[in-house]
């Protein structure tokens, strides 16, 4: 009765506007949605849904943990947990100051959370120095626009996950998750430039979305180069990742440009063997990995 | 003598019966583009199942000129389709406005029939595909949606609903199942409602297709334009219509009026509505978006993947962004945006409900929910 009363007092006091905390607060967040702008700071908990409403923006400010509870009310052994912007978001932190996004359990693992998810939003989304834990997807982004650099996607079931959006991801280490980067649509404009991607299962998974059923691709897959020009892989490194570094999935049948990237090797036979494309399966298109860096890349990853 | 006269008597009283209070007449022309289809047929059926299996028809005798038929009905709903013969090329039609109430009245009802299409079906990717033609030429625009049989009367977005792009080419990865596969255009993008004068409505004979485990399927759908005969006339065609054309197109089906929304169909028991309205961030009305609304019964969150589901009602907001929507009861998670049957677009205004943290809403049988607001801003800058 006492939690709830503070969640209840919370989740209202939440709601008004321009409300910072100071920084000795602990906020418990159940199911609600913000509807002003909103400034967090300090140790903030998610137990549940929170709605960044669409006209409302959240501001994070650096050094302020994000913890999300895990709740399973749809029994698929993924957490509840997530925080859902429709307005906009901006959590900028700083190399000594990072947000850190991660579960509130004591024993964490990955899938605790659901995500940060960034649906249909009207604003330049910005995150920066975020750190992010234990969730299913860390960051995902759909129809909407973000920058995201200096960033690291750490024991996530994915790094992060994006569809049909603008998306600039760059200087972010991404690692020890089971996908470091899923990129489902396969449309942009997308730039993945500068980031670590290293020790995930996969690295970088390009994937039509076989789930999406209202349109959500071309229609017919015919392997024209529709999207050329509005996805740029470039100077990463993208190495030692278990299974493979990029994996082309099911249907995604265009060839992709992936060169100037550091893939731990610079014999082009040793990295096509970290590659799943048409070389392993004839319906795939292929990953054009030329030309090929022929050194890591000495600025890839958190500056 | 007496007996017969009797017996005489009671049959034309027993016809007339049948004639006034049963069977309407409807009569009409079957054209293929280029003229009256000679010899064609018309048949009706009771459900789209005996339309399946060809059970229960009924079938149409020959009109007084080439082309024209006559076919008398009990009152009620049927699927007519059409078909006729041509130098060992077979032509089929399936009215687009199917079901269609046939009430005690005479009613004029043309078809325009197409060459028919094969299915092939082989092993491959799991799904349909194919391509949308009219006159032999891919659709640029409009929509294909692939529907279960028991999305009956094949109405709203279905299971899947793609664009055409400009090679009018389609693709549904589907599940084992039987679906039946329709394509329109319409002349005005944005809407919705029964097709208009002009409209393309695209079907195939094929329909409904089994989708097999491991089995691609292709076949075209061809397309013909609701009551217009001369856009779909060849140019070197003589118009049939001659002098009794105004007559005839006061009878045709240019007025029928059938809601188009996803569960098609009446409500059984008492309705709910939901009303309210659309604005923008700055809380002006946004009129001529659409409002849909998705059951969100079976599932205690909200998913993305829960708008590719089909909308149970959809409307459109008035001049002042009003709307109002007629369903079942239960939830709803409901959106307004720009477009129905596409993934949101860039520059597109989009909306969920913000009511709950779900973006659901409940409602009950015989309920009115009104005031309810949803706030839409232009997407991806």
């Amino acid at each position: 009765m006492i939690l709830r009363t503070v969640l209840l007092i919370a989740s209202l006091l939440f709601c008004l506007p321009g409300l910072a905390l100071a920084d000795s607060a602990e906020l418990v967040l159940a199911d609600v949605v913000l509807h002003e702008d909103t400034v967090w700071r300090g140790t903030i908990t998610v137990d549940g849904v929170v709605v960044v409403g669409r006209g409302a923006v959240l501001t994070i400010e650096p050094g302020t943990t994000v913890r999300f509870r895990y709740r399973d009310r749809n029994h698929d052994a993924i957490g509840d947990s997530e925080l859902r912007v429709l307005g906009g978001i901006r959590a900028q932190g700083t190399a000594e100051r990072p947000i850190v996004f991660t579960s509130a359990e004591p024993n964490p693992s990955p899938k605790d959370w659901s995500y940060l998810l960034i649906f249909t939003s009207g604003k330049k989304n910005q995150l920066e120095y975020c750190q992010f834990s234990y969730a299913f997807s860390g960051l995902q982004v759909h129809f909407s626009t973000a920058e995201v650099h200096d960033c690291l996607f750490r024991e996530n079931q994915e790094g992060l996950r994006f569809g049909r959006a603008k998306m600039s991801l760059h200087h972010c280490l991404i690692t020890q998750n089971t996908i470091g980067v899923r990129f489902t649509r396969m449309e942009g404009p997308v730039e993945i430039q500068h980031n670590e991607i290293n020790n995930n299962q996969t690295g970088v998974f390009l994937v039509p979305s076989g789930q999406n059923i209202v349109d959500f691709f071309e229609p017919g897959r015919t392997g024209k180069p529709w999207n050329e020009g509005h996805l740029d892989i470039s100077a990463n490194n993208i190495r030692s990742n278990r299974e493979y570094n990029l994996k082309l999935g099911a249907k995604q049948r265009w060839d992709l440009q992936v060169g100037r990237n550091w893939w731990g090797t610079s014999t082009a036979t040793a990295v096509a063997g970290t590659i799943f494309d048409q070389q392993r399966d004839a319906e795939l298109g292929r990953a054009l990995i030329e030309p090929l860096a022929l050194k890591s890349i000495p600025d890839a990853g958190i500056r | 003598m007496k007996a017969f006269l009797h017996q005489s008597f009671c049959f034309l009283v027993g016809l007339m019966f049948v004639t006034t209070a049963g069977a309407a007449t409807i009569e009409g022309i079957v054209l293929t583009d280029s003229g009256p289809a000679e010899g064609a047929k018309v048949v009706a059926y009771r459900t789209f199942a005996d339309l399946t299996a060809k059970a229960n028809a009924v079938v149409s005798v020959e009109g007084g000129k080439p082309g024209q038929y006559r076919i008398d009905l009990d009152p009620g709903k049927y699927y007519l389709t059409a078909s006729s013969q041509r130098q060992g090329q077979s032509f089929f039609a399936y009215h687009g406005l199917n079901p269609i109430t046939i009430a005690d009245a005479y009613q004029w009802i043309p078809f325009f029939v197409l060459p028919e299409t094969k299915l092939n079906c082989e092993v491959g990717y799991q799904g349909i595909g194919g391509r949308v033609l009219y006159k032999e030429t891919p659709l640029r625009h409009g929509s294909v949606t692939a529907y279960r049989l028991d999305d009956e009367p094949f109405r709203g977005m279905g299971v899947l609903t793609n664009s055409l792009p400009a090679e009018g080419t389609f693709w549904f990865d589907l599940t084992p199942g039987r679906y039946v596969v329709i394509a329109r255009q319409r002349q005005e993008p944005d809407a919705i409602g029964p097709l208009k004068k002009g409209d393309l409505f695209c079907y195939t004979p094929t329909n409904p297709i089994e989708v097999n485990p491991a089995h691609a399927c292709q076949v075209d759908l061809r397309c013909y334009p609701r009551d217009d005969l001369d856009h779909f006339l060849s140019q070197d065609v003589l118009d049939p219509r001659g002098k009794r054309l105004a007559a005839r197109k006061d009878s045709s089906l240019e007025k029928a009026s059938i809601q188009e929304t996803g569960r098609g169909g009446a409500i059984d028991g008492p309705i709910a509505i939901i009303a309210g309205r659309v604005i923008n961030l700055d809380g002006q009305p946004m009129p001529g978006l659409v409002v849909s609304a998705y059951p969100a019964d079976a599932l205690p969150l909200f998913q993305m993947y829960v708008l590719r589901f089909k909308a149970d009602s959809i409307a459109k907001t008035d001049d002042k962004g009003f709307y109002r929507l007629e369903m079942r009861p239960g939830s709803y998670y409901l959106v307004a945006r720009e477009k129905v049957g596409d993934a949101p677009n860039e520059g597109e205004h989009y909306g969920l409900y913000e009511g709950s943290a779900n973006h659901s809403l409940s409602v009950q049988g015989g309920e009115t929910k009104t005031g309810v607001q949803i706030v839409v801003e232009s997407i991806m800058p």
